[in-house]
């Protein structure tokens, strides 16, 4: 990879993380602080007393060697290490140590060559026996790349004076975190979730109440139920794709943003079920709605419609008909069930998203207020989790403990807030 | 004499004497109740006075579907055939005129026969006798709601005996045209759409003078009432404010009417007017429902005669209850007009409203008609020498609310004969109410030919046109 695509995917690297951000993400304020994803080797060791030495890296055996170069390599890739004599005591007894640190849990190096010269193959999986060293190295990517020193050693502790090791230039390759395409299909996917529930919030119901289906889409309310649903979709659907493209694993989903999700899905729900259950200023203004014949918006609109048409007869007719009259008092009659409907649904029109989440018929609330505020602030903890581990987050019980509670709370005191 | 320097009305709708009040003194022979005795006969059937004591407030809308009110029910009602003959009245054919009414609907012939208890309108009931109640009020004229209605303000309805027979605006002179000339303070407290705006004589003046209910509220607590008030209650239903009609009027609730009367009652009692208010409460007709005294003959107000039935206005409708209430006024009196003395003599009518408020604000004169001027005033009744009648301290009314469901199916109902003619009359008038005299229209225009499925969208119209006129 030239300098040039590397500049490239590395501006691709900022879209998509530019594109998780607009999802509330507040981690960039800890990218200062996280350690840089590419390491910095330590320098090569002397050879072992039996002059065994990395003499080259592959991807495999077909293709050049990638000492020194960015790789296609990446986890759950595999790996060659090529070196000048076979192995004396088997290859079982070697690990592999990337950044002098080894790493644990892979299975067994297989003995093979590479272009007629001894190699080991190694495949990278990622379990949880490695799991942390994997987040150490890959998380908080900058770059789609991260150099790393290969070395050999034994298991459990050799010491740096028994590893086998390679010139700089022989040891070192590029590990790849991520690939254009990988950029192009996560940012392409998170980029239509966003449409799909975002985009169209400001046309469409989508995060809005219908409790008054006599409103244009576009001036219901927005809920907080169901922002806070899509809050949670959105941004674990957004991790779960960053994560599948460069982890390419799709089991990275954990048992805590599974609740996060219920839990999100559960206010909503119940809070539609408040609504329902109860008589609410909303289903008063529908029922008096109803009653005016305006059902839906489109009698709102065939209303405003017939006034045009009966204006429009009204021009047409001479001063002296006698059917002025009767169309004056159609439109008069018109014009009062508009003016009627305006006023009365003001106070059900959106104001706004975050007035619409934080406010019921009568202003703020606190128990409104403490939902988008809990809510963005583990959102925020989990954008900078994922971001930081390359893993979905982990959540401890106390966390989650404060999300349940905070929407229980909301729940509860929307039954008073309906009953108002 | 009684120092009163604020008359306060309340004018409800359609519920007879009997209906309310028959049964608030039983056994009293110094009170024109009911005894129990009373019967109409229908097809060789008698239905006699009854009380449905299984009642609930929630529940209290009986007679349900609305009574015939136009001239020909009445005259049904009270001599059992639609023209009215030379003879007296009997009372005979209340239910008869139910059972044949047109509309869709069970008439079943004893409903207009029912009364209520004193403990089913403990409101009223509780103010007639700690005050006063006047067995002796008749309606102005055996007419529909407008007629009477014009008759409370104007001592007159220029000949009109039903709502769909005027023209708008009503230009005979009424008592507030009075009043604003004699530079006597005067508003009309409404909730919907005020049936009074119909009057000529305050359109100059409306934008001033008309108010919201909550507005008579605000001037009781700061004392600053008018000298006349007169308070509408609510014609329709509101289903948007969760508000049934507190009118009365069958098959509305009796409840909220009480309710709307105990409010007025507490925020006078509460005032640092109450002193020196007279609070008179009474409906505009008898609405169908039974009441067993023949309405005495009249003296015309003006010489119109009603087409084409060629009524001369010489008699006066069926008893409407009628609740005299001021500190001046001593417990359990039973008013009638002195000059009568049995009750025979020349009975309370709407007018009696006109010719007190004359006698108070006016030194008698202002005099609108022949009516009021031969009109009782309710002065006489203001008999105790200091303003010590002070009453109860505070009405507590049923905590009954209305339903969305209840008043949904109010809103949805074909609109009755008031709130037709009201949202139908908000046509004739002007955009904004007019600021002088060359603004005025020249003639009265004829009710416009507007029409109305349900109350909703009658209401609808009727409040946005009053408001637009009233600059709200």
């Amino acid at each position: 990879m030239n300098k040039e695509s590397t500049r490239r995917s590395f501006g691709m690297s900022r879209l998509v993380w530019g594109a998780v951000a607009v999802l509330g993400v507040t981690a960039s304020l800890a990218l200062a602080q996280s350690p840089l994803a590419a390491g910095n080797p330590a320098p090569p060791a002397a050879a072992t007393a039996d002059g065994l030495q990395i003499v080259s890296l592959a991807e495999s055996a077909d293709t050049g060697s990638i000492n020194g170069k960015s790789s296609h390599i990446r986890l759950n890739g595999k790996l060659w290490v090529v070196l000048n004599h076979p192995l004396p005591d088997g290859a079982t007894k070697y690990v592999l140590f990337l950044n002098d640190e080894e790493i644990k849990g892979l299975d067994p190096a297989v003995v093979t060559s590479y272009r007629s010269q001894p190699a080991l193959l190694f495949t990278l999986k990622r379990n949880s026996l490695n799991d942390a060293f994997w987040r150490d190295l890959l998380g908080s990517p900058r770059s789609d790349h991260v150099n790393v020193l290969v070395s050999l050693g034994r298991q459990s502790g050799a010491a740096p004076s028994d590893r086998i090791v390679g010139a700089p230039d022989s040891a070192r390759f590029g590990l790849e975190v991520f690939t254009n395409l990988d950029l192009a299909l996560a940012t392409g996917t998170i980029v239509l979730v966003l449409v799909l529930v975002w985009g169209h919030a400001r046309s469409r119901t989508t995060l809005r109440d219908n409790l008054l289906p006599q409103l244009a889409p576009s001036l219901q309310p927005f809920s907080l139920g169901r922002s806070q649903m899509a809050f949670w979709f959105t941004l674990i659907f957004a991790a779960f794709v960053v994560l599948f493209f460069l982890l390419q694993d799709t089991n990275v989903l954990t048992s805590q943003a599974l609740l996060l999700m219920g839990i999100s899905g559960v206010t909503a729900a119940a809070s539609v079920a408040v609504d329902v259950a109860k008589t609410s200023p909303a289903d008063v203004a529908n029922c008096a709605l109803q009653a005016l014949g305006l059902n839906t918006y489109e009698d709102v609109q065939r209303v405003q419609q017939e006034i045009v048409v009966r204006r429009q007869q009204l021009a047409a007719l001479p001063p002296d008909s006698p059917q002025r009259t009767q169309l004056q008092i159609e439109i008069n009659d018109r014009t009062s069930i508009l003016r009627t409907y305006d006023e009365k649904t003001r106070s059900f029109l959106s104001q706004g998203w975050f007035k619409d989440v934080t406010t019921d018929i009568n202003g703020p609330t606190v128990h409104r207020l403490q939902v988008v505020f809990w809510t963005g602030a583990l959102g925020a903890i989990f954008l900078y989790s994922v971001y930081r581990n390359l893993a979905m987050p982990e959540f401890n019980g106390t966390l989650l403990a404060l999300m349940g509670i905070s929407s229980a709370g909301y729940v509860g005191f929307k039954i008073q807030e309906v009953n108002n | 004499m009684a120092n009163i320097q604020h008359v306060v009305v309340l004018m409800l709708e359609n519920r007879s004497f009997d209906c309310m009040l028959g049964r608030l003194y039983p056994g009293d022979a110094n009170y024109r109740g009911l005894t129990l005795l009373e019967y109409n006969n229908y097809q060789s059937t008698g239905y006699g006075v009854w009380n449905d004591k299984t009642m609930l407030p929630s529940t209290a809308t009986i007679p349900d579907p609305d009574p015939g009110e136009l001239f020909t029910d009445m005259n049904t009602q009270l001599f059992g055939a639609p023209k009215r003959p030379t003879t007296p009245a009997d009372m005979s054919g209340f239910a008869q005129s139910y059972a044949t009414q047109p509309g869709q609907g069970i008439y079943a012939p004893s409903a207009v026969m029912h009364y209520f208890t004193p403990d089913q309108v403990p409101v009223i009931s509780a103010l007639a006798t700690s005050f006063g109640v006047c067995d002796q009020w008749h309606a102005s004229a055996p007419c529909q709601t407008w007629p009477n209605r014009f008759f409370a303000h104007t001592g007159t309805s220029l000949g009109c005996v039903n709502n769909k027979d005027f023209s708008i605006p009503f230009t005979a002179p009424s008592i507030f045209g009075e009043l604003q000339v004699a530079g006597v303070s005067w508003r009309v407290y409404f909730h919907d759409m005020p049936q009074s705006i119909l009057l000529k004589d305050v359109w100059l003046h409306a934008v001033n003078h008309y108010r919201d209910f909550s507005q008579f509220l605000a001037d009781a607590q700061s004392g600053t009432l008018p000298n006349y008030s007169f308070i509408e209650p609510r014609y329709f239903a509101d289903l948007f404010g969760l508000f049934s009609p507190n009118d009365e009027h069958p098959p509305h609730n009796v409840v909220y009417g009480e309710t709307l009367i105990a409010t007025v009652y507490n925020a006078l009692r509460g005032s640092v007017c109450w002193k020196n208010t007279l609070l008179i409460i009474t409906y505009d007709e008898h609405g169908g429902c039974y009441d067993h005294v023949q309405p005495p003959t009249a003296t015309p107000p003006d010489g119109c005669v009603s087409q084409p039935d060629l009524f001369a206005f010489d008699a006066y409708g069926v008893r409407v209850p009628a609740v005299i209430v001021s500190p001046w006024i001593p417990s359990g009196s039973k008013i009638r007009n002195p000059l009568g003395g049995d009750g025979t003599g020349t009975p309370f009518d709407h007018t009696s409203i006109i010719r007190t408020v004359r006698d108070l604000f006016l030194k008698g004169g202002g005099q609108l008609t022949a009516r009021d001027s031969v009109a009782p005033s309710l002065v006489g009744a203001l008999s105790l020498p200091d303003a010590t009648n002070l009453g109860p301290p505070s009405l507590t009314p049923s905590a009954a609310q209305a339903t969305l469901a209840q008043v949904s199916t109010l809103a949805s109902a074909e609109p009755n004969g008031i709130q037709a003619a009201l949202a139908a009359a908000s046509h004739n008038l002007p955009v904004n109410a007019p600021t002088s005299v060359t603004d005025l229209p020249a003639a009265a225009v004829p009710l416009m030919p507007a029409t109305y499925s349900t109350v909703a969208t009658a209401a609808a119209t009727a409040t946005d046109r009053i408001k637009s006129f009233l600059g709200v």
